[in-house]
């Protein structure tokens, strides 16, 4: 194998090259920091993105694929390793390899043995191409550049010419250095006083066992619908979804408690900031925005929902709101006793402050990559796409959507061994919106013994 | 391609039940169809050390427990230096204190959480803890008596959720038998011979354990109330108490029967007689009752 180019570590200060660090040391963007202290069994950090192909997938020449496009991407070319101060990146020149697909999306990927050291793994099925990332290395959107870039390369190699788009990245292309950058620290602004605490919102807990893997369902719906429907309630359809999963949530939290017992419902939407800031960065690059509801003053009806999630999401995302953002973020990692703080002193805290201001504060999550577009040579060959994320102790459940080719995958994955109840009155809502769904299970469908 | 009849949703090609309701469908097997490229592909090819044993929050609390325990040590460590030759200060017990600190809390995360599981390390954890602090000194005095006692309440308290089967006869004769090897133990620990556990200890503990068959055998003959039970148990305890009282005035060969337990004798003596009225006359039994409902 080909060695990879390896990630700048160095910068040029009054012409002189100034190290930030030892050599072969990345650390990792102010985002991922939290990822590799939180990981766990039923917290993974992981998601997955799948293209279905109508063409045969040829496991070697997936690979061959995967080999070529990496000089492209040098900055996931990198393992993890624990510092005294900081986990950090480092590259990695390892064996890459390919893995058929399984049964259960999004698990558990040890940082040393997992895919060889790599922080990503490559699955193939029949006609199946899917990436699962671990959330350190990079975001959605970098995933997805990542995995356009590869089946392009794919169907390259396949005899397929694939025109030319924004995200998808050639073998020889040069590399940007903007897109290894971590973007913020470079949009950091320092500022006082601005970190607010949320109270704990409504966690659904349905008295069930924790599943040893990942339970997925998985609904499609046609684009068309979902957007006819969003449009003449005056919303996006992200903000349609999450109106439902609010209702959804207020629904089950009123069977399942007593009305002096109820807690906000709050559903977190991760944003792609880089259109915001301009940022073309490689490596994670999103903000949450907690949208929610609190049922305790009074029963909402769907179009009062509506309203709350336009005006809050419509209101968060914004430069400036996100900045605050971004200040809180990384003024937290710069702080003095936080910076020399030994990784042993910082790990159980940071968890306990994971649980509690994290994934404390907001019920569940939904992500939408938004409508895939491809150009001309890989839009005939690529039938589906799916999003796939994986939920935390705290939430249990993760809502992930994605468009390809007129539909919408919506990807809920749950830690939940049998309870479907938020499942179904999130989907059968958008039935009784007029809205057909197609479900997919991989619940009670293990068919081969480890 | 099936729809699922109660939650409306169109189900996969080859689906045999809704996945959100779990409603199997029933339908001719072309309705149903078969599935060509299934999302999930049925097959687990992950390795089992794939994935973590220890879940999020115990990983959490059980990292900044010993982040505690190993900072404690050291500073205990820097202090024992600081003041070596000081004998006011002696770091190794203070050291030894967090680790059974440390054991309990990191007990309590990877134990399984069951309560005789918990109590048996709990109680063994204490008795080491015990013996250590009394023992440092390679002398042993007081702790004898609390780790004694702490055998006393694992047998009776623990030992029989640990037994399969005839726990309350196991139960029983073991808790008898180690309260009167407790006392004999603490007798012979205070020196000078055993003075009072023949004559005081042993026939006071066989006045109880006669009031307890009793119960039992009134609980085998009749369905006695919670109020009798309660009653029982505190006309036992009077018996007891009232019963060591006469059993020192006779080993201290004194004129008196009993000395300070009169009012006792009494309260007990109106216990019985309501009891024995209750368990055998039915007239007293529905005069007492306070049934309200059918």
């Amino acid at each position: 194998m080909r060695a990879l180019p390896s990630v700048s570590n160095s910068r040029m200060m009054y012409g002189m090259k100034i190290s930030r660090g030892p050599e072969d040391f990345i650390p990792l963007d102010n985002a991922a920091i939290i990822y590799p202290t939180t990981v766990a069994r039923y917290n993974s950090h992981m998601f997955r993105i799948s293209m279905d192909l109508n063409l045969k997938v040829v496991p070697e020449r997936l690979l061959t694929a995967l080999e070529n496009i990496m000089e492209r991407f040098p900055y996931y070319a990198v393992s993890l390793h624990q510092g005294f101060f900081w986990y950090y990146l480092s590259p990695h020149h390892k064996a890459l390899s390919v893995y058929p697909d399984r049964l259960y999306p999004c698990a558990y990927l040890h940082r040393k043995r997992g895919a060889n050291g790599y922080l990503f793994k490559v699955f193939y099925s029949d006609k199946r191409v899917a990436l699962e990332v671990f959330h350190a290395l990079t975001d959605g959107t970098g995933g997805l550049v990542f995995l356009k870039s590869l089946v392009a390369e794919y169907l390259r190699l396949s005899g397929i010419e694939v025109g030319p788009d924004p995200q998808i990245f050639r073998p020889g292309d040069p590399v940007a250095p903007e897109e290894s950058t971590d973007a913020f620290q470079r949009f950091y602004k320092p500022l006082k006083s601005v970190f607010s605490v949320e109270s704990q919102a409504y966690h659904y807990n349905g008295r069930d066992e924790l599943a040893d893997h990942l339970q997925a369902i998985s609904a499609r719906v046609r684009v068309i619908d979902v957007k006819e429907r969003s449009a003449a309630l005056g919303v996006t359809i992200t903000e349609y979804f999450v109106a439902h999963l609010l209702d959804a949530f207020q629904r089950v939290q009123e069977q399942v408690k007593k009305p002096k017992d109820y807690q906000p419902v709050r559903i977190s939407v991760p944003v792609n900031i880089r259109k915001v800031f301009n940022s073309n960065s490689m490596r994670n690059f999103t903000l949450f925005v907690v949208i929610g509801i609190d049922p305790r003053l009074g029963r909402y009806s769907f179009s009062e929902i509506l309203q709350q999630v336009k005006f809050q999401l419509r209101g968060e995302v914004n430069a400036k709101s996100l900045s605050r953002q971004i200040s809180r973020n990384v003024a937290g990692g710069r702080h003095v006793l936080i910076r020399y703080a030994p990784n042993f002193l910082k790990l159980p805290l940071m968890k306990l402050l994971s649980d509690s201001y994290g994934d404390g504060i907001y019920t569940s999550v939904i992500s939408n990559l938004g409508d895939l577009s491809f150009p001309s040579g890989m839009k005939e060959s690529v039938d589906r796409a799916d999003f796939f994320l994986s939920p935390g102790k705290v939430n249990k459940l993760a809502f992930a959507v994605v468009g390809c080719n007129g539909h919408l995958s919506i990807n809920i994955t749950s830690i939940l061994a049998e309870q479907t109840i938020i499942e179904r009155e999130f989907l059968t809502a958008l039935v009784k919106d007029g809205i057909p769904v197609e479900v997919a299970s991989n619940r009670h469908s293990e068919k081969l013994e480890r | 391609m099936a729809y699922c009849v109660r939650c409306g949703v169109k189900l996969e090609p080859g689906a045999t039940s809704c996945p959100l309701c779990q409603t199997e469908v029933i339908a001719t097997p072309d309705v149903v169809g078969k599935s060509t490229n299934p999302l999930f592909p049925g097959v687990v090819t992950d390795k089992k050390d794939d994935y973590l044993k220890i879940d999020k929050r115990r990983k959490g609390f059980s990292e900044l427990v010993i982040t505690f325990m190993v900072i404690s040590i050291i500073i205990l460590l820097i202090t024992g230096l600081a003041f070596k030759g000081d004998n006011s200060f002696d770091h190794w017990i203070p050291i030894v204190c967090v680790l059974f600190g440390g054991g309990y809390l990191l007990t309590l995360l990877y134990s399984k959480l069951s309560y005789p599981r918990l109590a048996t390390v709990y109680t063994l954890l204490t008795i080491g803890l015990l013996l250590f602090l009394d023992g440092y000194d390679l002398r042993f005095s007081w702790a004898l008596y609390p780790t004694s006692a702490l055998v006393v309440y694992w047998v009776i308290g623990v030992m029989p959720w640990i037994l399969k089967s005839n726990r309350v006869v196991f139960g029983s004769i073991g808790g008898v038998v180690s309260i009167a090897l407790f006392l004999l133990v603490v007798d012979a620990l205070e020196g000078g011979g055993l003075l009072w556990f023949f004559p005081i200890a042993l026939p006071t503990l066989a006045v109880v354990v006669v009031g307890f068959v009793l119960l039992a055998l009134r609980f085998r003959i009749g369905d006695p109330t919670m109020t009798e039970l309660i009653l029982s148990i505190i006309l036992i305890a009077s018996v007891g108490v009232g019963s060591g009282d006469f059993f020192t005035m006779r080993a201290l060969q004194a004129d008196q029967l009993v000395s300070w337990s009169t009012y006792v004798w009494i309260v007990a003596a109106c216990l019985g007689v309501f009891l024995v009225a209750v368990a055998t006359l039915k007239k007293v039994r529905m005069y007492f009752s306070n049934k309200i409902r059918a």
